[in-house]
């Protein structure tokens, strides 16, 4: 249980990762290497929680539950496109919770050790749009080259327009600590009402999130 | 005639500042220093011109490379150690804070006759007696804007919408308007003694900081979009300064949103003592700030950035998007999908939809109905859109498609 974190944050499934790479280097007592990513961590991580990064924890989830379906995802044998420019929108900060995730690196990643357990360049940007409504990302395995096409519609996620509008009034007054307590309390359960819509209740998913397994 | 050639391209600016402004300062009359540059030298002409002391001619105007020649013109020098105690006097005034005109009329004199070398021996004597470095730049960086101001007046360039620049300048009219506003209302502020005595100006001060808040992004599309480029052409101080003092006004500014906001918490006094405080700095401040933005900054851009940057700037300025004032027409473009294959079309309407921000709108050109179109509006943004049809057939047809949500 976290202390630090709202109740809810318990009730999200994290993502296991098998993680050799931790595992050789020594930092584990036994040799069981399954390590644990929550959405409290990728929130550690990304130094807030928003739906932008709780709909890229789900893309991530359900990507490696469909590239993985009766076995622990492997750490750093992942590659990850987003489709998108890394300085457009959010596309920068969904890559940093997959690379969270996954382990797949940008260009400044780990080089590995001679030519093993290499994480640079398993994460990319491609500045094309595969779906003009969509957000997508391709992970890809790298021992049998399998791959899954996330298309994630983030417009099409159930969320009344009344609260959208309302958390659109308040954003301002918060950020720039004018709102009254009151107000910053109505901000933070509008808020983080959307953000479990999205990352616990994965209410109505089909409609907002597809993941296609890539023919080749 | 002594000829000393120095080609600069492909340098780091530091780099290039090491080469070029030694050989510029040591050049002797008569003898002439020729700078070979990738790129039109603009900021570095006008700062020379400014001076005074050279004669400037260009051996070769691009495309690849610029040289340009540079020749001292003879001038009966003053006696260094003179200049030296001159100097020190003026940075002595401008130190005790509030710099007359005429001070500044004599630094700017005196910066055209001293080299840069006295300069930097003065400097450093000043940061021993006290003064901080942050204080000389501040002061002496004011001046050298203005010197360059001047020069640039004569070779002003104007731009019409959508050009970047011209979203720019407009969105500072109304920035402007704000802060007479904000000026006026310190000024009633002064007098009143109570809360009861404001009246309506407490709520009217929580507008103003509003506006002011949401001016951020014309800030952040500066300083991602211009402030940045021209440091890739090497003009580096100017959008420095500009950036610093963005700054300056972030802080300001948040401070006087909160005081606006939570009025209750605060004794009159000190509440008026604050947004007093606040306004006259932003009013006074960002007022000059603007005035050299629209007359030197948006100039030395207009004059070195090329059309691809342009485009760039416009791409990028999209990308953050505008403030609620911004001029309306920055969001209605015109896409004609008849120059467009089929199966690019889908892509560049949507794309252009998700950059659209509230209340924008654009146009298609098509040749046949794009009723389909709509349906997919309606399915994905009920609610979200307007369609209009400007003309229907029967060769073309136009719409505008507006984000009302
Ligand atoms: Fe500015
Ligand atoms: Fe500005």
């Amino acid at each position: 249980m976290n202390p630090i974190f709202r109740d809810f944050f318990n009730d999200i499934k994290p993502i296991k990762m098998r993680e050799q790479l931790v595992g050789i280097s020594g930092a584990f007592r036994t040799e069981d290497d399954v390590l644990e990513y929550s959405f409290a961590d990728t929130v550690k991580m990304a130094g807030h929680v928003c739906p932008t990064v709780s709909g890229a924890y789900v893309s991530c989830q359900k990507a490696l539950e469909k590239l993985y379906p009766d076995e622990i995802p492997v750490r750093g044998d992942i590659a990850v496109t987003v489709y998108g420019a890394p300085d457009d929108g959010v596309y920068g900060v969904i890559g940093q919770v997959f690379s969270f995730v996954t382990g797949a690196a940008p260009n400044t990643g780990f080089k590995g050790l001679g030519t093993r357990f290499k994480r640079k360049d398993l994460l990319k940007f491609k500045d094309e749009r595969i779906d003009p409504s969509a957000m997508c990302f391709e992970f890809r395995r790298l021992d049998n080259k399998k791959a899954v096409l996330v298309k994630f519609y983030s417009h099409k996620i159930p969320y009344p327009r009344e609260k959208e509008a309302r958390i659109g009034e308040l954003i301002q007054k918060v950020v720039w600590d004018g709102a009254t307590g009151a107000e910053k309390k109505e901000f933070q359960e509008l808020w983080t009402d959307k953000v479990k819509t999205i990352v616990l209740d994965n209410k109505d998913i089909d409609k907002w999130m597809k993941v296609e397994s890539v023919i080749q | 005639m002594a000829i000393r050639t120095v080609d600069v391209r492909g340098l780091e600016h530091s780099e290039r500042e090491m080469l070029i402004f030694p050989g510029i300062e040591e050049l002797k009359p008569g003898d002439m220093f020729r700078l070979v540059v990738e790129f039109n030298p603009i900021p570095l002409v006008f700062m020379l011109k400014a001076r005074e002391e050279f004669d400037l001619k260009f051996e070769k105007e691009g495309p690849e490379e610029w040289i340009l020649n540079v020749n001292r013109i003879e001038k009966s020098k003053a006696n260094d150690s003179t200049k030296k105690e001159y100097l020190k006097k003026l940075l002595q005034e401008l130190k005790k804070g509030s710099v007359s005109e005429k001070t500044k009329e004599q630094v700017r004199e005196f910066l055209s006759t001293v080299d840069a070398k006295t300069l930097g021996i003065v400097e450093q004597e000043l940061i021993k007696e006290g003064v901080s470095y942050e204080e000389i730049r501040t002061n002496l960086c004011e001046i050298h804007l203005d010197m360059l101001r001047d020069s640039l007046a004569a070779n002003r360039i104007e731009v019409q919408s959508p050009h970047p620049v011209h979203t720019f300048m407009e969105e500072h009219k109304v920035i402007l308007k704000s802060l007479e506003e904000l000026g006026r209302l310190a000024k009633r502020l002064k007098k009143a003694g109570s809360f009861k005595d404001v009246g309506d100006d407490v709520e009217k001060l929580k507008e103003i900081s509003h506006h002011l808040v949401d001016a951020e992004s014309h800030h952040q599309r500066e300083e991602d979009c211009l402030f940045t480029r021209l440091e890739k052409h090497g003009v580096v101080e100017p959008p420095a300064i500009m950036k610093m003092d963005h700054e300056e006004f972030r802080k300001r500014k948040h401070a006087l949103y909160k005081l606006a906001h939570h009025h209750g918490d605060y004794k009159f006094e000190e509440y008026k003592k604050q947004a007093i405080e606040y306004g006259e700095y932003l009013e006074k401040e960002l007022t000059n700030h603007i005035f050299k933005e629209d007359n030197i900054i948006y100039q030395i851009c207009l004059q070195v950035f090329s059309p691809e940057e342009w485009a760039e700037v416009k791409k990028e300025c999209d990308r953050i998007g505008y403030c609620c004032f911004s001029p309306a027409e920055m969001e209605t473009h015109t896409l004609d999908l008849r120059a467009i294959p089929p199966f690019q079309r889908h892509h560049k309407i949507f794309e252009m939809w998700d950059g659209l921000k509230k209340g924008g709108s654009f146009t298609i050109i098509n040749d046949h109905d794009p009723k389909p179109l709509c349906y997919q509006f309606e399915a994905e943004y009920k609610n979200q859109y307007d369609w209009k049809y400007e003309q229907e057939g029967p060769k073309d047809w136009m719409v505008t498609i507006k984000k009302t949500g």
